[in-house]
């Protein structure tokens, strides 16, 4: 729960700090693998539901854990620092989307499901999928997609599942 | 060349046969069409303007027979149809992409004509990783396994392939790619023998260690590969050392 809450203190203070004009900036590891490209995806979904701008996503090593000296950015799937998650009992995602859903987004199902079959990937645990997340990854790679397009696309296709809160809370936290 | 496939919409998973014509290319297009029978896919080739039919079965998904035209052992180890050794399986990627869950449901497009793009995409990238796997597991069939158990990864097979030395009844793996990474990992056997990687001996302190992997450098987190602190030769040294006290308690256990 300490993570959950971490997390979300970081995506609000990123939402005020990109809604002030600044260019906030999410970092997660190269090669990034469904855990990565998940929790980013979350993460970038929230942050650009509000203009102006977008957040970009940085590929920097698992392990640089994001300090204080980057104010304007938020590590997920890297070394846990003051400003990055890893999800160290679960699955980055997890924690990620917990966090979303504490500053009341809606998940529907189907990213729910997602996140559940990630975290099952990142604890070593057996998944239904033969195509899982990882697989589905693996082959967009190989044929020769890159990780900026697989991210575009993660994000493009989890939207629709994804609803912001009323305006009237987001008001309230604003407050 | 220009070879459209037409199919029919009325089809149940016809996505997923026209999604691996595109993706072997012997279609290079795809485009829906109401003359063609539900249970039928038309090649058309634009130039010669030869048209060729294929069949589907309706009792059977449309990707599994999509698979049987071919004899390709790529495209059949990619849909999980054939084992590397040429053997028949049943394949679980079939059903899946034939009724999409968890992962595939949320990330595969709605509309039609995307949902085929996508699908060939991840047959494609597929047969490209069942080539390599097809190719590490040649290349592996001449490794050496020692009376310890070690056996040493090729330098231009991936170390996520260490699995085929298990088979052949290896313990230890050791992997040196020499740029980015090198380390062992130990096969499920070795650690329910009780060997676990955290009681190796000899290996520079900064690598990474998990009860089944020591690792130098990766993908995920890259280091300077002249930093490791030793060479490949030396790990494998090291290596044995470790097995060979290993196995001399075992003896003592008995």
């Amino acid at each position: 729960m300490l993570e959950v809450n971490q997390a979300a203190s970081l995506i609000e203070d990123l939402r005020r700090q990109k809604a002030a004009g600044v260019d906030v900036e999410i970092v997660t590891h190269t090669a990034p693998d469904a855990d990565a490209f998940l929790s980013a995806a979350l993460v970038k979904s929230v942050l650009d539901e509000d203009g102006p701008g977008a957040a970009t996503v940085v590929w920097m090593s698992s392990n640089v854990a994001v300090g204080e000296e980057h104010s304007q950015r938020m590590g997920v799937d890297v070394k846990t620092g003051p400003r990055s998650i890893k999800g160290r009992e679960t699955s980055a995602a997890e924690v990620i989307a917990s966090a979303i859903k504490l500053i009341g987004w809606e998940l529907d199902g189907p990213v729910a499901a997602i996140v559940d079959e990630v975290t099952l990937i990142d604890t070593g645990q057996r998944r239904e999928a033969a195509l899982d997340m990882n697989l589905i990854i693996c082959s967009l790679r190989s044929a020769g997609w890159s990780d900026d397009e697989i991210l575009l696309h993660v994000i493009s296709q989890l939207s629709s599942h994804m609803s912001p809160p009323p305006t009237e809370a987001l008001l309230g936290v604003s407050a | 060349m220009s070879v459209v496939a037409y199919y029919s919409r009325r089809k149940e998973g016809v996505d997923g046969a026209v999604a691996l014509l595109l993706a072997t290319k012997r279609a290079t297009r795809s485009q829906s069409s109401r003359r063609v029978p539900s249970n039928e896919i038309h090649l058309v080739n634009k130039q010669s303007d030869v048209t060729e039919v294929l069949q589907l079965n309706p009792k059977h998904p449309a990707l599994l027979m999509a698979g049987l035209w071919t004899d390709d052992l790529e495209t059949r180890v990619a849909l999980g149809m054939s084992q590397l050794n040429g053997k028949h399986k049943r394949s679980r990627i079939i059903d899946e992409l034939e009724a999409p869950g968890t992962s595939l449901q949320c990330l595969i497009p709605k509309q039609q004509g995307r949902r085929i793009e996508f699908i060939s995409e991840i047959l494609r990238g597929l047969i490209f990783d069942a080539k390599e796997r097809i190719e590490a597991n040649r290349v592996c069939k001449s490794v050496r396994i020692d009376k310890l158990g070690h056996a040493h990864l090729p330098a231009n097979v991936n170390r996520h392939f260490g699995w085929l030395l298990y088979k052949q009844g290896a313990l230890v793996v050791t992997f040196d790619d020499g740029k980015a990474a090198m380390g062992l990992k130990l096969s499920r056997e070795a650690q329910e023998l009780g060997l676990d990687a955290r009681d190796f001996e000899g290996l520079p302190d900064q690598w990474h260690r998990e009860k089944w992997t020591i690792i130098y450098g990766s993908r995920k987190a890259p280091k300077p590969y002249d930093e490791a602190g030793i060479t490949g030769e030396e790990l494998q040294a090291v290596v044995r050392d470790n097995l060979a006290r290993f196995h001399r308690q075992l003896e003592e256990e008995e």
